[in-house]
């Protein structure tokens, strides 16, 4: 079909051909079309099917208003439905395919619910759904769901890529329309950072639909002249293509730029749109006005559309919805459509005036005090009926009616702060009003100021304004100046059938009466309950009608029938533009240990542990399972040495005059005397006195401490230690920095890890267990001078040391111990092994410290300390701390096949498994290949004088209970002689 | 005098440069680095050291502002790699020196449409940062120092760990907008 309706004239570029296909069949529009102004060039006027009847439906709008035409956009992984084809820039190629169908557009077998309509009425399936309960979510929901649905998604990931940035500015703009473009020039001339932003691809909104001249110039030739000039200011930032979709806090404001959506798909590397955070001094809202549709029966068909769209059509796209076209208003703003339309060939069939007074529209059939009551037309508008002045009803036949009801500004972001709209009775419509969103002024038609001239002047004066500038404004063309004061009329309530009012969720002026009827008044209730303005168009063409509607049925005026909220977005965005880079694998950042690469190299299987990746084991040649590896590596430390990388634990340096007394209060045990070279376990509390972290504390020097905490907590506690230092006692000399990135630190556990030290620790230092003893620490050097540090400590039970490098030495320091250890069999362990090592020795981590367990607990209840205060010391003796007798012991299986498992609650044996027999937890368990026996720790209720009972350890989740024997929490070396050793 | 041999954060023997359209990135390896806060009521002399949000280019010690009290010293990493013994040396007054070396990895970022990239990472408004000026600011969830150097020219430095996830955020920033 060739382009049937397509106008002369026009902003299009007729030299550029564009193809696409639309439900399968091959159309060709022009560049600077969107889709419903090309689909409208072919005569295409049904574009879709209503949510729950499966009306056929036309465009409605010729903008982001849009209820009806929604598209499914593309195909395969980039489908996107529910795509508003007023909003779709045409390119070559474009695919588009109609939705929310079954069979094809003409023929949608769903359409049946269109007949059943008397059964489905608003709120229906509230009261037919009811019983029987359990059909709810099996049957009905899923038929509800298929058939009320609106496009598919393509259930594939999405293969396109979305940036987010930050934008700071003077004056944020929001609309590129003659108050925006006035706003902007202003501010620009004056160099303050300006941002203007237009969710067109064209910049001038009305200016490029309208016939009127600014000055000598047509409005689009002003709005393009000034676009050059603002392109021309390094302090402009255009962003056509971009919707402001939010007002936050502190004047922050979302935008969403469409980047690539024009294109077939984004060039290689970029992205498809950017979610901009624009900080802005002042914003200035100049988003327009939206016209309101007037309700009549039938008044749904394709063909019908707002007057004012029909002119954006014929102007800026130069097309015409049909070759008979009608026009219905109430105001003098809808017969300028007869106008431009006449002008451009099209024949006008006649204009239904429903104003009795108004001024004859010289040379077309101007029937005044009329109103047009219905239409027929299946797939598209073919005649209406007119009820004249006389009360004569009169036919007319068309196929294309523009309906004008008057404009609604566009308050939507002036509200997402709460702030609510006032009404203005001359213009018929709400009007920006109350508490506006920090730093926001609003301009133009968005303001009410519903002329040319009234939107240049105020944008401008705006502008001036919120930048506080003297002087005056640039001088403005002259322009158009009409007042706009509609007759408002709301609804037809002549004629029995369905009139629309909202288009997008098929709610009528029924629905709204029988909302009313029984008892949803408010308007929230009757949002709720109908569901109008909750489509994806929030109801921007259908919302004051509908409240309009319903105050005439309360007998209260519009404003106290009041508003419902509006919220961001303002128009729909699509999630990945939320989520920017934040997807996959980049879902966040990751942290890398210092030996990362040689681990790597080596197999390691990594773990995350928070933002680090660890290696949990390192597999070799032959073992087919974890547990293999780990068995391994935990004979191989428990014999002879093994190397793991510790580097994650928080390190945290202390310095200054009071670095002692600072700890001392900050751990529950004493420090004050620790002394310099030597290490301490501490226990740190919370302030109610619970178990927060533990850790080691090496004392450098007097005035110097080196401070670990557990991986997990490393954050946490240096905020912690930030906090008591800044707020708690801000009168100690102290200073704390992290270091726990600065050092690469490895444990070196083993019976052999001394000798395997003492081939890297430079001669001088003596690290024999004379010189060097458990719980020494010192800074020494390896590998022929470079400067390290060597802390004396065991997680593992065994001799062992951590021994510390400059992180960039930390790939060579392993790499050297693994080779200078390959005489002892040494091996590298990863994060199991350090579990089952530290289990078998009874050593408490995150599962033991999970900030539900007292020092009481974990059987440290005397470090903590009565001889001096520290935090948590106090709250720490409150009965309700003391009275609680779990405590810390160790289990293992009876039988050695059987496996404990973390999280098991215990029981005594024979008692039923039930929460009030519970004596306590296993919190950690692994099989220890030094027992042979799968063993666990966790608290028992008085289990320090229950060793040698036998229990049951339930885990009746996976239907594994086993029996388990009550021992010490110390498997291994309870008499610690290994780690003095 | 070692027999170790550092690699770089992005764990490479030499340092990492990518170049796109007209924007260098460069991982900077040749930097020593050591934090210095003040004792309590301690005056420290012996170097300039930078107001708050500002940094002071030095030879051999350049030093930027991080936290109250608190300051970086960027030294020559060939001739100052042993950063905190030179620093005691220098310093006058009760101080706290902790060498930090290994925790940070810089990347110098230049060229025209710097901006461009980095504003689609750092919330920052950079057109108020002068050269000379530092902030903390958090960059793809990374915290970060940020010193403008010049017109078109910043420093960044993340924790050391997290070098590769910030230069995949600075590479895919560059690639997609320039």
């Amino acid at each position: 079909m060739s382009q049937v309706n397509r106008l002369s004239g026009g902003l299009v570029d007729r030299e550029t051909a564009l193809d696409f296909s639309f439900d399968g069949k091959r159309y060709q529009g022009v560049a600077g079309d969107t889709l419903a102004s090309a689909l409208l060039a072919n005569g295409v006027r049904l574009m879709g099917r209503s949510f729950k009847y499966h009306r056929p439906r036309g465009v409605l709008s010729a903008g982001s208003e849009e209820p009806n035409a929604l598209v499914e956009l593309r195909d395969g992984a980039r489908r996107e439905p529910n795509t508003r084809a007023t909003c779709v820039e045409l390119y070559d190629g474009l695919l588009a395919n109609s939705q929310n169908r079954i069979g094809s557009l003409r023929f949608d077998a769903m359409a049946v619910n269109d007949l059943l309509s008397p059964f489905l009425a608003a709120g229906f399936y509230y009261k037919t759904f009811m019983w029987p309960r359990a059909f709810w979510e099996k049957v009905y929901e899923p038929i509800i769901r298929n058939a009320a649905g609106l496009g598919r998604l393509s259930k594939q990931e999405d293969p396109d890529s979305y940036d987010k940035g930050f934008l700071h500015c003077d004056l944020l703009i929001v609309g590129a329309g003659p108050a925006g473009l006035a706003a902007a020039l202003t501010a620009g001339r004056s160099g303050k950072r300006v941002i203007l932003a237009d969710e067109d691809f064209r910049m001038g909104g009305r200016l490029n639909c309208e016939t009127f001249a600014l000055g000598d110039q047509s409005g689009a030739d002003w709005a393009a002249a000034t676009v050059a000039e603002l392109t021309g200011m390094d302090n402009v930032r255009l962003l056509p293509r971009t919707t402001v979709l939010g007002a936050f806090d502190h004047g922050i404001y979302a935008a969403v730029e469409r980047v690539s959506d024009h294109l077939t798909q984004p060039a290689a590397n970029r992205v498809r749109q950017t979610l901009w955070r624009i900080y802005a001094s002042r914003t200035l809202l100049t988003a327009g006005a939206t016209e309101r549709p007037v309700a009549f029966e039938n008044n749904d068909r394709p063909g019908i559309m707002l007057a004012g769209a029909m002119r954006s059509y014929a102007n800026r796209w130069a097309v015409t919805p049909g070759q008979k076209v009608a026009v219905f208003t109430n105001n003098d703003d809808g017969l300028r459509t007869a106008v431009d339309l006449a002008a451009k060939g099209v024949t006008i069939a006649a204009v239904i005036d429903s104003r009795k007074d108004a001024t004859p529209l010289e040379g077309f059939n101007h029937l005044r005090g009329a109103l047009v009551v219905n239409s027929r037309g299946r797939l598209g508008l073919r005649e209406i009926s007119v009820r004249l002045a006389d009360g004569s009803l009169h036919k007319i036949a068309c196929d294309a009616l523009g309906v004008s009801g008057g404009w609604n500004p566009n308050v939507q972001l002036t509200c997402h702060q709460r702030g609510r709209p006032v009404w203005d009775d001359t213009l018929a419509a709400f009007v920006p009003g109350g508490s506006l969103p920090t730093g926001m002024s609003v301009a133009g038609a968005a303001m009410g100021d519903m002329t040319t001239t009234g939107a240049l002047v105020s944008g401008a004066r705006a502008a001036m304004e919120a930048l506080e500038l003297s002087g005056s404004a640039p001088d403005m063309p002259q322009a158009e100046d009409a007042p706009c004061s509609p007759t408002p009329l709301w609804f037809v309530s002549e004629g029995k059938g369905r009139a629309w009012v909202d288009l997008q969720n098929d709610v009528t002026v029924k629905d709204v009466k029988l909302s009313h009827q029984e008892g949803f008044v408010s308007v929230e209730h009757l949002k709720r309950y109908t569901t109008l303005g909750m489509a994806t168009d929030q109801g921007k063409t259908s919302n004051v009608t509908a409240l309009a509607v319903m105050a005439e049925l309360t007998g209260k005026t519009i404003p106290e029938t009041g508003t419902t909220i509006f919220r961001p977005p303002y128009t729909p965005v699509a999630i990945g533009a939320f989520a920017g880079r934040s997807s996959g694998k980049d879902f966040r950042p990751t942290r890398l240990t210092p030996s990362h690469k040689w681990a790597g190299e080596q197999g390691a299987e990594f773990v995350e542990v928070g933002a680090w990746l660890r290696a949990q084991w390192f597999p070799k040649a032959g073992e087919s399972s974890w547990r293999q590896s780990v068995d391994r590596e935990v004979l191989a430390v428990r014999k002879s040495v093994g190397v793991c990388d510790v580097t994650t634990l928080g390190k945290i340096d202390v310095q200054g005059a009071d670095a002692a007394t600072f700890l001392n209060r900050i751990y529950c045990n004493g420090f004050a005397k620790l002394a310099v070279g030597k290490v301490r376990y501490g226990l740190m509390l919370r302030e109610d006195g619970m178990a927060m972290d533990d850790g080691t504390a090496a004392r450098m020097a007097e005035d110097h401490f080196v401070v670990t905490t557990t991986t997990a907590n490393a954050v946490g506690i240096s905020r912690h230690m930030e906090f008591a230092r800044q707020c708690l006692w801000p009168d100690l000399d102290v200073t704390l920095i992290s270091t726990t990135e600065a050092w690469a630190q490895y444990a070196v556990a083993g019976p052999n890890a001394r000798k395997l030290l003492q081939k890297i620790v430079d001669p001088e230092f003596d690290i024999s267990n004379e010189a060097f003893p458990f719980m020494g620490c010192g800074e020494i050097t390896v590998c022929g001078g470079l400067r390290a540090r060597l802390f004396r400590i065991s997680f593992s039970g065994e001799l062992a040391f951590e021994l510390a490098v400059p992180t960039q030495y930390g790939d060579a320091l392993i790499r050297r111990l693994m080779a200078e250890g390959e005489e002892f069999d040494v091996v590298a362990y990863g994060t199991e092994t350090l579990g089952v090592l530290r289990i078998e020795k009874g050593h408490a981590a995150g599962n033991e410290l999970n900030g539900q367990t007292s020092a009481l607990n974990l059987g440290m209840g005397r470090m903590v300390s009565k001889k001096k205060d520290s935090i948590g010391s106090i709250l720490s003796e409150r009965e309700g701390m003391t009275a609680d007798r779990h405590r810390f012991v160790g289990f293992k299986a009876v039988n050695a096949g059987d496996a404990v498992v973390a999280g098991a609650h215990l029981m005594n044996k024979g008692s039923v498994e039930n929460a009030a027999n519970d004596q306590g937890w296993v919190s950690s368990a692994a099989y220890s290949p030094v027992l042979g026996s799968s063993i666990g720790i966790g608290f028992l209720v008085d289990g320090d004088t229950r060793l040698g009972e036998i229990m049951v350890a339930a885990n009746p989740l996976e239907g594994s209970s086993v029996n388990v024997e009550v021992v010490s929490a110390h498997f291994v070396d309870p008499d610690g002689e290994r780690l003095r050793g | 005098m070692d027999n170790l041999k550092a690699i770089t954060p992005l764990g490479s023997s030499t340092p990492r440069q990518d170049q796109v359209a007209g924007v260098t990135l460069v991982e900077n390896c040749d930097v020593a680095l050591a934090s210095v806060a003040q004792r309590m009521g301690a005056t420290i002399s012996g170097l300039d050291l930078p107001a708050v949000g500002k940094s002071l280019a030095g030879d051999p010690f350049s030093v930027f502002w991080t936290a109250p009290g608190q300051w970086m010293i960027e030294a020559p990493m060939n001739s100052h790699e042993d950063i905190v013994p030179a620093l005691l040396q220098h310093l006058d007054g009760a101080v706290s020196i902790t060498e930090q070396s290994g925790g940070w990895a810089r990347f110098d970022i230049s060229g025209e449409g710097t901006i461009p990239v980095l504003e689609r990472l750092v919330m920052l408004d950079l057109d108020a940062l002068q050269p000379g000026d530092t902030a903390r600011s958090t960059l793809d969830h990374i915290g970060v120092f940020l010193i403008r150097r010049g017109a078109q020219k910043f420093t960044l430095y993340a924790p050391r760990s997290s070098a590769a996830s910030l230069h995949h955020a600075l590479l895919q920033a560059m690639r997609a907008v320039l």
